[in-house]
């Protein structure tokens, strides 16, 4: 009788042992983290967006060019005197130098707008992700020593870019 | 046995192809098909708060809409001809918390820019991707909510594709809430099981 009451008690401490094993070892498993910067460039958003700018960045480039030219052309004729100038020359100078500001304020602007719309998705995105593998954590990784080292079977980088490129396609 | 063989194939042909066509329906049937279904004609999103929505709308249901149930069969069909080159959305947006034309708002906006901008800059900032092609807005008309539905409601036109229906995908960019591209879609099934309606020559 008293060994049957000890086995009964030993089970009962070896089962919860044995759960609080397997609580353990699954709740570590719900810290994930991600390379933030592979994420961000392999959402499709910001390929679109970045084309988009380039595009915007050359065409305004070929303006600048464009007036460059021509300042280089009135430079460069045999009547020019470096003394003075002339009106033309002061005018598309002062144009150039007006413009080339105005773009850089302009791109600065539109780079920083494009950004903050892709983190706006990105971060919806991930947080969804989370929400419905019931993660506790998902650490951004930025390579600048916030994850030192972490096993690459935590790493749901991959995955996570599959995902919010079907998010925002609407797969 | 060659003759039982063709007519089965005559047979079986004649009704996958009956079941191809589209049930016809009184107005009452239209209305409650459509009252069923039209969460399988409408998309939404979340994204940081804001709520986007889609949803497509027939052209039989806008002429019921505008001319009342009672609308005689002839002026059914010449409606239906005046509005065969366009296809329509209702296009939403609702703020999770708070009024929608408040919501987050910067400090050089103002609840007069957003209503600006939603009735007269909003059309650029929609397209349709139509099966491969990618139409922009040719028409939208903004319905203000007055501040009682938390909704902002805009009506978009684009041109009416006449290859056979495909799968229809709007694209909102909208400039006030910085969320980017937002794609919603719609089923080319959802669509094309849409009955016809119907009305008794009178």
């Amino acid at each position: 009788m008293k060994t049957t009451h000890w086995l009964i008690i030993n089970s009962i401490i070896l089962l919860v042992l044995l759960a609080m094993g397997i609580y353990s070892l699954s709740q570590k498993e719900k810290n994930v983290y991600l390379d933030t910067a592979e994420v961000f460039n392999g959402f499709k958003l910001q390929k679109e967006l970045r084309t988009k700018l380039e595009n915007v960045q050359s065409a305004r480039q070929a303006i600048l060019d464009s007036i460059q030219l021509r300042l280089t052309a009135i430079s460069s004729s045999s009547d020019f005197d470096p003394q003075n100038p002339g009106e033309e020359f002061f005018s598309l100078r002062g144009l150039y130098q007006q413009r080339q500001k105005q773009f850089e304020e302009d791109n600065q602007r539109l780079s920083n707008e494009y950004d903050r719309q892709i983190w706006n998705q990105l971060n919806q995105y991930v947080k969804d992700y989370g929400k419905e593998h019931n993660y506790t954590i998902i650490f951004g990784a930025n390579g600048q020593g916030n994850i030192m080292y972490a096993s690459e079977t935590r790493d749901i980088t991959k995955e996570l870019i599959d995902y919010i490129n079907n998010k925002y396609e609407r797969v | 046995m060659k003759e039982y063989r063709n007519l089965f194939i005559y047979l079986l042909t004649f009704v996958l192809a009956a079941c191809q066509q589209p049930k016809q329906v009184n107005v009452d049937q239209y209305l409650e098909y459509l009252d069923k279904n039209w969460y399988k004609l409408t998309d939404s999103r979340e994204l940081n708060g804001i709520v986007y929505q889609a949803r497509f709308l027939p052209n039989d249901y806008r002429i019921l809409e505008r001319f009342g149930q009672e609308i005689a069969s002839e002026k059914l069909q010449t409606e239906r001809q005046n509005l065969s080159d366009f296809q329509y959305f209702q296009i939403r947006l609702k703020a999770q918390t708070g009024n929608i034309m408040e919501y987050n708002m910067e400090e050089y906006e103002s609840r007069d820019s957003r209503q600006y901008y939603y009735t007269h800059e909003f059309a650029r900032d929609i397209f349709l991707i139509d099966g491969t092609d990618t139409l922009r807005c040719e028409a939208h008309q903004f319905i203000s909510n007055y501040g009682i539905s938390p909704w902002v409601s805009v009506l978009a036109a684009f041109e009416r594709s006449h290859k056979k229906t495909a799968e229809k995908r709007i694209g909102i960019n909208d400039h006030i809430f910085h969320n980017g591209k937002v794609i919603l879609k719609i089923p080319a099934s959802a669509i094309s099981q849409i009955p016809q309606l119907t009305l008794s020559k009178s």
